[in-house]
């Protein structure tokens, strides 16, 4: 097998899953009640390939937190927050490593919670279409222990017209 | 996380969803009675990923307007116009952002409506459907959209050359 330099795997990578945006927060930040920004579309559509959270540094607090993920769509579009997955059934005392992915078969259909420690399912059955504007999440039931606890958002995606792009919020 | 430039995006993009090719017009032109042409496919064979359209600029009238989408096979083939999509049900009053994607399972599959404001399903199927060179076109059952006349329209097609010298351009 050659030998694979580290922006070669990366490009690799984007061209397979789509390209990587990322982003991570306390958890009592980005499971507030919210919505809490996440991620700002701008310049055009992109097709969503995957948004996943994972759970690091600290195992989450016993909050019944139970986040759903939704755009806040731009002008010229009409602005409304508009939901692409249910709200998840609650993510208490995930540890490190559990993770929370959008599926996307339906717009309704509950994000897919893995608790299980190491391997989990891939989850986003198909892309989601999204216009521009901002992927927020919300939080029923806001998280507020767990001080140090740390949720990576991951949103892998494709520009879907000229000058689409994404970055964290 | 790099930085990645515009046009490195957009070939990611390429590889990842398909090669992208597109048009607008007004809804008034390209949803009339039709059969109204796309894009013309030449030089081979092609695997179309995805059709889709998006309302832009103003809202459908409440024309009932229900698009289908077919090819016109040109020679060698026998020369014909097979539809690879059932008509939409009706896209009257469509909003910005809305949109119609063809599903390709079955080439009876009726198209999958994004009435919804922002997100939308994917909605094309898992496999891409194969297209040999003609013309793409929408028809109109019979229900030409005559209002809204600044309304716009945008065609989207990913696909991918399965042949030498495939390509795709907008009709």
């Amino acid at each position: 097998m050659a030998y694979l330099p580290e922006s070669t795997k990366q490009a690799i990578a984007y061209c397979s899953h789509g390209i990587r945006t990322e982003r991570t927060d306390l958890a009592t930040v980005v499971y507030a009640a919210g919505p809490v920004n996440l991620f700002t579309i701008t310049g055009g559509n992109i097709a969503m390939m995957m948004l996943r959270a994972e759970v690091e540094v600290l195992a989450l607090d016993a909050d019944a937190a139970v986040p759903r993920y939704g755009i806040l769509t731009a002008a010229p579009y009409a602005v409304a927050l508009v939901y692409f997955c249910a709200a998840a059934t609650t993510i208490a005392s995930y540890a490190i490593g559990s993770s929370v992915t959008v599926v996307g078969t339906t717009l309704g259909t509950v994000a897919l919670k893995q608790a299980t420690i190491g391997p989990t399912l891939w989850g986003q059955a198909a892309p989601i279409v999204l216009t521009p504007g901002i992927i927020q999440v919300t939080n029923a039931v806001p998280m507020t222990g767990g001080a140090t606890s740390i949720i990576r958002h991951q949103l892998f995606w494709y520009p879907m017209d000229d000058t689409s792009t994404v970055v964290a919020s | 996380m790099t930085y990645l430039p515009e046009i490195t995006k957009q070939t990611i993009a390429h590889i990842g969803l398909g090669i992208r090719t597109e048009r607008t017009d007004l809804a008034t032109v390209v949803f009339a009675a039709g059969p109204v042409n796309l894009f013309t496919i030449t030089g081979g064979n092609i695997a179309l990923r995805m059709l889709r359209f998006e309302v832009e600029v103003l809202a459908l009238a409440n024309d009932a307007a229900v698009p289908r989408y077919s090819i016109t096979t040109a020679a060698p083939y026998a020369v014909a116009t097979v539809a690879f999509s059932a008509a939409a049900t009706t896209i009257a009053l469509y909003g910005i952002g809305a949109s119609v994607t063809v599903v390709g399972t079955a080439l009876t599959d009726v198209p999958i409506m994004g009435a919804t404001i922002g997100p939308t399903l994917w909605g094309a199927g898992p496999d891409p459907l194969i297209l040999t060179p003609g013309i793409i076109s929408v028809a109109n059952g019979g229900v030409a959209m005559s209002g809204a006349a600044t309304s716009v329209i945008r065609h989207q097609m990913w696909w991918i050359p399965l042949d030498d010298n495939a390509t795709v351009v907008a009709s």
